[in-house]
């Protein structure tokens, strides 16, 4: 098991939002499972950070949700991006990136 | 803005549908967690509430909290509600009707285009007086000095209009300058504006109604106006016109006044000016005496008769004058209504705070912050203020309602209210309710402060009491109920009094045979006064062969104008060396035949003689109780007095006569009033008819009697009981005024001494149980608690009967209004609260030794 994610606050909503734009629509579980297993167990998201979080986004309108039945034929809420979520996503990975060379330039110099 | 708009929209939707929204999240949350393969229910409330925060901010949340606690709480506590309630909105209801008529009539600026630039221009004489009217040509002056950004002027008449339908009435008519319209912004109803060249007619809405029932063909009907024909353009508001008079019915062009054929004098214009933008009236002023300097150089001769000019601006017209008494005295009273419901807030706040303390402690050390508590109490404050609101809104619609209700609904020709249709002014009723908020917060936020500054463990522990007098705070609740008593006394003695006086002129005008009588008043514009006495003499001698009339007088009586007023005069009475009296205030003149018409008696002496009462020989007659007062047990026929003014003797009179009723002025019973034959006044005298048979009939066949035989006169005839009943409305509706002021301060004298000292006798509990335990018997209790109970009572009666007293001679005296005749108003106010207090000590004491005493040794409430 990974570290607990323990990034800057608004990390969690571009994850979310990047994994979205990935696989979409994904459940709750899906996502926490995607992230878990895309940073091989870095990332392990709990329920009582992902569901404000995904209830935030609701909020914003930058995904939205449906019932549907997940693979194992149970009622689950499959979470999907908006336009505005696309948008958002698209400005958000913008900014981190320059965040995150500025970052490496401090922590690596050349 | 847009992307916010959806936003609170969302939010919306998740707070109408929260139940739903949240146990979807719960379940979603809940097979996460299965799926994951963890257990650890508990942790899912929290994150429940983690992700319900995103949703609706937790202190929006708290706050709903606050108000269903708060809401909660008053429902419990039902009668402090009700208390708090009914006083607050007794006492907001009061003011805001009160106030709102006041702002309406007199207040408010002009309802006039922009009236708050609008100035009136007067010219003041060597004795400070309202000097003479001005002439057209100095209209012209003014206007063409361009001293103000403009100046108009009109003048009043009254004619004799002959309506399309129905009778011929003497009709207030104005006659205006040109831009009079454009300077008022006169509103028009029907019809068209006058322009330059116009010689038609306008009438004002009231007249279209009353005189014509609102005929939808009222443009283009010819009226009879003095016999002279014209055609009626336009219909305008009256609310224009009340810059003018508010009871004026037709408006004519100035330039129109000569086919009238009336006798204007040359000076019979008033002025109005509009002050320029960004100027003041000072500046105003100071142009204007220039202008008028000029004029006064140049064209007036008698230089000793009159300063220039001076200017008044935006005054409010009104009856300041006849109501002078209730316009002021009520609103005073209704304040200390206001003042005495705060009080009553503040004490029953006070008594709670006491009350809660336990609560207080409870949610403190259970975790409550300081903050939270001072926010619960905040929202029980506005929830009971905004419920106060509401009900004291409704409160003074219903009062405006009645006093409407209280208007005359016949109108005396000439006559015009003061105001109709007021509403509740919204500013006023704000600022009342502002001022109970205030009050509210002030004293409820005492509970939160004085819980969390206690010690959370002393006070969850049963506090110990010791008597009432020893508890802290009870000092300041002495003090209240001294203040509120206090104003209370004043309250009712001012009531009292403010209605001795409206009765003493119901007593008054009762004292006439009102019924039969009709009166007749002369218009002779620009006539001089001999000429107009003379009219009337001949009005009198054509109305005598009536075969309805069975007597006549002429009168000049100011008695329906003013509400005993000093004269100033002093009266001194031969024999009587060096001593002088202040004179009656009321004095009236009288022709002979006057007590025929009005059915009242002698006691000693005669009446005057025609010959007495036209050349207003040196005779009076005076009422009995100046009679008694000054020969008891004699006839003062024959005996001599005479009125000094401003330190001048007048001639001496020979009394005449003594009336036998009590008053012929508004004095009060038993003062005193003298009446002199009519030649002697200045004024011109209205006829006084007492007819027999219909007065209706009666009153059609006087006004074509006059108008048949002669053609320059405008009669206005009127039964006098319509005028009377005109001129008792403002002292009715004062009286009924003054009557439910009484009533709230007796309701909430009552309310506020109940909660108090129930309140303190219920914080004994505890040691009337120890005393009973120990053996004390329920009376002996009762006994000890009415007596402490009753000291207190007493202590804040006496002061207030000694406020309330003071506080009466200093309105008696700037008022000029009846002292309270006799102490027994001051003995049945006292006796009245006294019975309240006793009856608020008594229940509780007694409740208090029913409590078995080993609960009230458990007591801790």
């Amino acid at each position: 098991m990974g570290k607990r994610l323990d990034l800057l606050p608004g990390t969690l909503d571009l994850l979310i939002l990047k994994s979205l734009s990935r696989i979409q629509p994904m459940h709750g579980y899906g996502i926490a499972q995607y992230l878990s297993s895309t940073t091989d167990g870095v990332f392990e998201v709990d329920e009582g950070s992902l569901y404000p979080a995904l209830q935030r986004l609701l909020l914003e309108g930058w995904v939205d949700s449906e019932w549907g039945k997940s693979e194992n034929n149970r009622r689950a809420r499959f979470y999907s991006l908006t336009a505005a979520g696309t948008r958002q996503l698209r400005k958000d990975q913008a900014e981190f990136d320059r965040l995150l060379e500025a970052m490496l330039r401090v922590l690596r110099p050349a | 803005m847009f992307y916010a708009l959806r936003k609170l929209t969302r939010q919306i939707q998740y707070w109408l549908h929260r139940g739903q929204r949240e146990r979807e999240l719960r379940e979603e949350m809940e097979e996460h967690r299965r799926m994951r393969g963890a257990g650890s229910i508990a942790r899912t409330s929290a994150h429940m509430e983690d992700a319900r925060a995103v949703w609706i901010p937790p202190a929006l949340e708290s706050l709903v909290q606050d108000v269903r606690y708060g809401a909660r709480q008053l429902i419990q506590h039902r009668l402090f509600t009700c208390v708090c309630l009914s006083g607050l909105a007794l006492g907001i209801g009061l003011n805001s009707a009160v106030f709102s008529v006041i702002e309406a009539v007199y207040w408010r600026p002009f309802p006039v285009k922009e009236g708050d630039r609008v100035v009136r221009i007067y010219r003041i004489d060597v004795n400070d007086r309202t000097g003479s009217p001005f002439s057209e040509d100095e209209l012209r002056h003014y206007q063409e000095s361009g001293s103000l950004e403009a100046v108009t002027g009109y003048s009043m008449e009254t004619t004799l209009a002959e309506w399309p339908r129905g009778a011929a009435l003497s009709a207030l008519t104005a006659f205006v300058a040109p831009n009079f319209f454009d300077m008022i912004g006169a509103e028009v109803v029907k019809g068209r504006m006058p322009d330059e060249e116009d010689t038609a007619i306008w009438i004002t809405e009231t007249a279209w109604k009353r005189r014509m029932q609102s005929d939808p063909d009222v443009i283009g009907s010819k009226l009879l106006l003095n016999n002279v024909p014209f055609t009626i353009a336009g219909v305008i508001s009256n609310r224009s016109f009340s810059v003018a008079n508010s009871a004026t019915e037709i408006i004519l062009p100035l330039r129109t006044a000569p086919r009238l054929r009336l006798a204007i004098a040359a000076s019979h214009l008033r002025l109005l000016g509009r002050v320029p933008h960004g100027s003041t009236i000072d500046a105003a002023h100071t142009s204007l005496d220039v202008v008028a300097q000029r004029w006064f150089a140049e064209h007036v001769q008698d230089k000793r008769i009159y300063r220039p000019l001076a200017v008044r601006a935006r005054l409010a017209e009104g009856t300041q004058g006849e109501t002078a008494g209730p316009a002021v005295l009520i609103p005073v009273a209704s304040i200390l209504v206001l003042i005495i419901a705060c009080a009553n807030l503040t004490n029953l706040l006070l008594a709670r705070a006491e009350a809660r303390r336990a609560e207080m402690a409870v949610r403190l050390s259970l975790g409550a912050s300081r903050f939270r508590l001072v926010r619960q109490l905040l929202t029980e404050c506005f929830l009971l203020t905004s419920m106060a609101g509401v009900l004291g809104l409704a409160a003074a619609n219903g009062m405006l309602r009645i006093a409407a209700a209280m208007l005359p609904k016949y109108l005396p020709d000439d006559a015009s209210l003061p105001w109709v249709d007021v509403g509740v002014n919204q500013v006023v009723f704000l600022f009342t309710l502002a001022l109970c908020a205030a009050t509210a917060i002030l004293f409820g936020l005492v509970p939160a402060l004085e819980a969390t500054r206690t010690e959370v463990s002393g006070s969850l522990k049963t506090q110990s009491r010791g008597v009432a007098g020893a508890a802290p705070g009870a000092r300041l609740r002495s003090a209240l109920i001294a203040i509120q008593m206090a104003a209370c006394v004043t309250l009712l003695v001012l009531t009292a009094s403010l209605h001795g006086s409206m009765s003493v002129i119901d007593d008054f005008l009762n004292a006439f045979n009102a019924k039969p009588v009709i009166q007749v008043r002369i218009f002779m514009p620009g006539v001089t006064p001999e000429a107009s006495a003379q009219a009337i003499d001949r009005v009198r001698g054509q109305l005598r062969e009536l075969p309805s009339v069975q007597a006549t007088a002429i009168t000049v009586f100011p008695f329906l104008r003013t509400l005993g007023r000093g004269s100033g005069a002093e009266l001194e009475i031969e024999g009587h060396t060096g001593v002088r009296m202040p004179a009656p205030g009321m004095d009236g003149y009288l022709s002979d035949g006057g007590l025929d018409v009005f059915g009242m008696r002698l006691t000693y002496g005669r009446e005057f003689t025609a010959a007495e009462s036209r050349l207003g020989a040196p005779v009076v007659l005076i009422n009995e109780p100046m009679a008694r007062d000054w020969w008891p047990n004699e006839s003062p026929v024959g005996r001599r007095i005479r009125i000094w003014r401003k330190g001048e003797a007048g001639p001496w009179q020979e009394i005449a006569g003594v009336i036998a009723e009590k008053t012929i002025g508004e004095g009060g019973a038993g003062s005193h009033s003298m009446l002199y034959p009519l030649g002697n006044s200045r004024m011109p005298g209205t006829i006084q008819l007492k007819v027999s048979g219909d007065r209706q009939a009666a009153i059609s066949a006087i006004r074509t009697a006059i108008r048949d035989r002669n053609a320059d006169i405008v009669p206005s005839v009127n039964s006098l009981e319509t005028a009377v009943e005109f001129t008792r409305w403002a002292p009715r509706l004062a009286s009924a005024g003054s009557l439910s002021i009484a009533i709230a301060s007796l309701w909430m004298a009552a309310v506020g001494l109940y909660g108090v000292t129930a309140y303190l006798a219920s914080r004994r509990t505890k040691e009337i149980g120890i005393r009973m335990a120990l053996g004390a018997t329920a009376s002996v209790v009762v006994r000890m608690m009415v007596r402490q109970g009753a000291i207190l009572v007493t202590t804040g009666l006496i002061i207030g009967m000694f406020v309330a007293i003071a506080a009466e001679r200093v309105l008696a005296s700037t008022l000029r209004l009846l002292p309270a005749r006799s102490a027994v108003t001051y003995l049945a106010v006292l006796g009245f609260l006294g019975a309240v207090a006793f009856l608020a000590i008594l229940a509780p004491s007694i409740r208090a030794t029913r409590v078995a005493p080993l609960d009230a040794l458990r007591y801790d409430g």
